[in-house]
């Protein structure tokens, strides 16, 4: 395009009524968003998959089963907490991985058949939390969020919620030893209460 | 030639291009203060080129994208260069954006007509910003994981769309291929798109309006070519320099923090498991004042931190054009910016202070003074609450240093289909350690020095109440519960409520009446049937001398040891502390092999006696296995010296000598032939060689 072209064509500008101006106007607007939004539709339906799944499969939903965890004869009796690994089937979409270490929780016994159970993610921002044998208290690394045993949050900490505590169950294995069962589950961070992701 | 040029100008007007370009006017000569838009722009070419390159050889999805990004860091020629180029480029440009914006803000380059390039050059920010975010995690190490997944969860703490667009982002609610795929596609389609488009509006723009001279007769006018060109690429040199000086940087590190070639170029950190956590969780450098900003915020202000109070900076930002409009303004965007610079230094101060060099903690008064204590113990308080971290920090990147090393060397055998962390997580050494740690040290110590174990993986017990497993069945160990002296410490039967009491012990210490050389062969013929991978041969006179000792001397008469004595009133000496004899031990000690005459409160648990029903079991049989190789130091070596020493490893290899020597020393101080004695040093002095090399 130079401008002796574009000069020629506005001298011999030809002349059409305005309402039919209008209407090719309109319609080429109307067939150009077709073309253009069928691709990009096609393709927002992809990216907007995962939203439509989080409802619909629970593949890797939390909450649901109890997993074992461990036995009761594994947890300390000092009251002190210690941290056991999730084992469970993992989905990641197409992949499969069988008995993966999922997640991590706190056992702490607290009676002679009592055990509870925290989710090792700070509930700030998801990072895995830390204990202190020498403070007794729990840390997390990220942002310094401080726990007391019973998992309440401490003082000026960021976390907006006390730990949060997993469904327990005390089972009797076949071989009638103890075991700890755990509902292992993940809830959203920076909520003031527990809610499940 | 110049016929083909005059064809080529008739059709495209190509001379006409290229003469705007080079002969752009640059007011008042060329000066080297107004290279940094240009050294922007080159670095950016850096990374387009390099970014490409990279992508040839990445590949994107949760099994695969360390693993690549190892292939091409360890393996391909080049490819830490190339890795390092494109890593340390992405910090230049952080760097130059900041001068640039200063430089523009200062000269009052912002006011009009020149608002909307300035709002363009805005969004180019953001637009880096965004790549330099994608870009963290698809390395898909600890690092880049934890660290966006912090941001993420920052994401959906938004008011509103928060949720959805995490979700988005994420590619569900859990971390996974589409995250490297999503993030992919972002950081290598979308974004250099738009930044490509805007940086061509910001240029085009920029050329409309010419140059904002900071003083345009202090010299006659030039053209941009050759004179400000020249300084442009000279600068883009320099920044060049910086970036490879960056790359090469680990070659003159000390070896003993670091290994050679892993430094070489961008740090690839040991591959991303949800499952771990990662206590030096750490987000890029430029961006730890944010990461700062947050600890000094309560739980009600977490969103204002996070994302209220940071898009309002971005927004008065956006709004310095119309400020600037008033004199007073200038001067306010300027100052603003002067204190946001120092806020942002004095923030990622403190962030690396607190990671790197906290402050010695105050000093304990002396005891007379109540009110010098108490006020002591406040200010100890306050001291450990804010640097706690720091010994958290410390211990989790010595461990991430130790593990990625480690990840490096396994995967010199190749890595399975599974991953790199199925390597991992099959590495008795790394994944032995951790499960030892959870399952055997509440009442087991394994310690001795052994530095080389994963860092935090020591495990000294301030009461243990079992042997300390540290080399179980080597020689050194067998002969030490043959010893009057050592069976009754807490390294042996000391602390254990069935043994510290019982008949072996009793035995050793009051009954025995085996000579000392004897016992040396008897602990080398035991160490030989145990025959752990670290063990040095001994002739085969010494262990026949052994073996007729533990029949004639009395051991059967408690312990079946072959086809001699009988099970039920000590554990079986046959292939004692063998690869199978402990995996036998450990699924279930109350086999009438080992403790079976042991009360059952006071036996060491079953963990895994009952392998037709797997859900009964404490531990599996691979993780058992992993436990028993552990304790064995049964696991991959290094073939090639590679980036295979791990960082503590110098000391390590002080130590494991020192070892040698005391355990060279202590056969020799009981009065054995020199030839025996010899053997072990040799032994632990040549292993530690192996490592160091």
């Amino acid at each position: 395009m130079n401008d002796q072209e574009s000069t020629g064509e506005a001298a011999a500008e030809p002349d059409i009524p305005q309402r039919r101006n209008f209407f090719a106007g309109l319609v080429t607007i109307i067939l150009g968003a077709i073309a253009g939004l069928v691709p990009i539709g096609a393709g927002l339906a992809v990216l907007f998959d995962p939203l439509r799944r989080r409802n619909q499969d629970g593949r890797n939903q939390s909450g649901g089963d109890f997993v074992r965890i461990t036995t009761l004869k594994m947890v300390n009796a000092d009251g002190l907490p210690q941290r056991f690994p999730v084992i469970k089937d993992r989905v990641d979409h197409f992949s499969r991985f069988p008995e993966m270490p999922v997640g991590m929780v706190y056992l702490r016994q607290t009676g002679p058949d009592e055990v509870v159970a925290f989710q090792a993610d700070c509930p700030h921002l998801g990072c895995k939390v830390d204990f202190l044998p020498q403070r007794e208290q729990f840390s997390c690394p990220c942002h310094a969020s401080y726990f007391e045993l019973d998992g309440t949050r401490i003082g000026a900490s960021p976390s907006p919620r006390s730990l949060d505590t997993l469904d327990v169950e005390i089972r009797t294995g076949d071989a009638g030893e103890a075991e700890v069962w755990v509902r292992f589950e993940e809830f959203k961070t920076g909520e003031a209460t527990k809610i499940p992701k | 030639m110049m016929g083909l040029l005059n064809w080529l100008d008739d059709r495209t007007g190509i001379r006409g291009i290229i003469h705007e370009t080079l002969y752009e006017r640059v007011p008042g000569g060329a000066r080297w203060r107004y290279v940094w838009g240009s050294t922007l722009a080159f670095t950016f070419f850096v990374q387009l080129v390099t970014g490409f390159f990279l992508w040839t050889a990445y590949s994107p999805s949760s099994l695969t994208a360390w693993e690549s990004v190892y292939y091409i860091q360890h393996e391909m020629t080049g490819g830490w260069l190339l890795r390092g180029i494109h890593h340390f480029t992405a910090q230049a440009m952080i760097v130059l954006m900041v001068l640039h914006v200063f430089q523009v803000v200062i000269d009052g380059a912002y006011k009009a007509p020149r608002e909307i390039n300035f709002w363009l050059g805005l969004v180019l920010m953001l637009i880096v910003l965004g790549l330099s975010l994608t870009g963290y995690l698809l390395p898909w190490d600890q690092k880049g994981y934890y660290g966006t997944k912090v941001a993420t969860e920052i994401a959906q703490n938004t008011p509103l769309v928060g949720s959805t667009v995490q979700q988005l982002l994420v590619g569900g609610s859990d971390y996974g291929h589409q995250t490297v795929s999503r993030f992919f596609a972002l950081h290598a389609g979308l974004l250099p798109a738009l930044m490509i488009g805007v940086l061509g509006l910001h240029i085009a723009l920029f050329r409309r309006q010419g140059l904002t001279a900071k003083d345009p007769d202090r010299k006659p006018d030039v053209y941009f070519w050759p004179d400000q060109l020249l300084r442009d690429v000279v600068a883009c040199l320099a920044v060049l320099a910086v970036i490879l000086f960056f790359c090469v940087r680990g070659a003159w590190s000390e070896p003993e923090t670091t290994g050679v070639v892993a430094t070489l170029g961008a740090e690839l950190g040991s591959p991303a498991d949800p499952a771990v956590d990662y206590s030096a969780a750490r987000p890029e450098w430029y961006f730890l004042f944010l990461f700062q900003f947050l600890h000094y915020f309560g739980k009600d202000q977490q969103v204002m931190a996070s994302i209220v109070y940071p898009s309002l900076v971005i927004v008065i930002l956006f709004l310095m054009p119309i400020v600037g409009r008033w004199k007073l303004g200038h001067r306010f965007n300027v100052v603003f910016l002067f204190a946001l610079l120092l806020g942002v230094v004095y923030l990622t101060g403190r962030a690396i202070q607190a990671d790197y060099y906290p402050p010695i903690a105050p000093a304990k008064p002396s005891q007379e003074d109540g009110v010098a204590m108490s006020d002591w113990k406040k200010e100890y308080d306050q001291w450990e609450k804010e640097y706690q971290h720091y010994t958290t920090f410390q211990k989790g990147s010595k461990y991430e240093k130790w593990k990625s090393h480690r990840a490096v060397e396994l995967a010199e055998q190749g890595i399975p289909a599974g991953g790199m962390l199925e390597l991992l997580r099959n590495d008795p050494k790394t994944q032995g350690a951790v499960l030892f740690k959870t399952y055997c040290a509440g009442c087991h110590t394994h310690t001795a020095a052994d530095v080389d174990l994963p860092p935090g993986h020591e495990f000294t017990s301030a009461t243990p109440t079992a042997a300390n497993l540290y080399r179980f069945g080597s020689y050194e160990w067998i002969r030490g519960i043959l010893d009057p002296q050592k069976i009754v410490t807490s390294d042996y039967f000391g602390a254990t409520e069935a043994h510290a009491e019982g008949e072996m012990v009793g035995y050793v210490v009051d009954d025995m009446e085996i000579d000392d050389a004897d016992l040396v062969n008897v602990a080398h013929a035991l160490a030989a049937d145990a025959d752990r991978p670290d063990r040095e041969p001994v002739g085969e006179d010494l262990l026949e001398a052994g073996r007729t000792t533990i029949v004639e001397e009395g051991c059967v008469d408690c312990h079946q040891y072959g086809d001699e004595g009988d099970l039920g009133s000590a554990p079986d000496l046959t292939d004692y502390a063998s690869r199978q004899w402990l995996i036998d031990l450990v699924s279930n000690p109350a086999h009438e092999r080992f403790y079976e005459y042991v009360d059952d409160g006071r036996r060491m648990p079953a963990f895994h006696d009952s392998p037709d029903d797997p859900a009964q079991n404490i531990l599996r049989q691979e993780d058992v296995e992993l436990i028993v190789d552990f304790l064995r130091g049964d696991w991959y070596r290094s073939k090639h010296g590679r980036a295979a020493t791990p960082p503590p490893a110098a000391a390590a290899d002080a130590e494991a000598a020192q070892r040698a020597d005391a355990a060279a020393a202590q056969p020799a101080d009981d009065d054995v032939e020199p030839a025996a004695a010899g053997k072990p040093e040799e032994a632990t002095t040549g292993e530690a060689d192996a490592e160091a090399q």
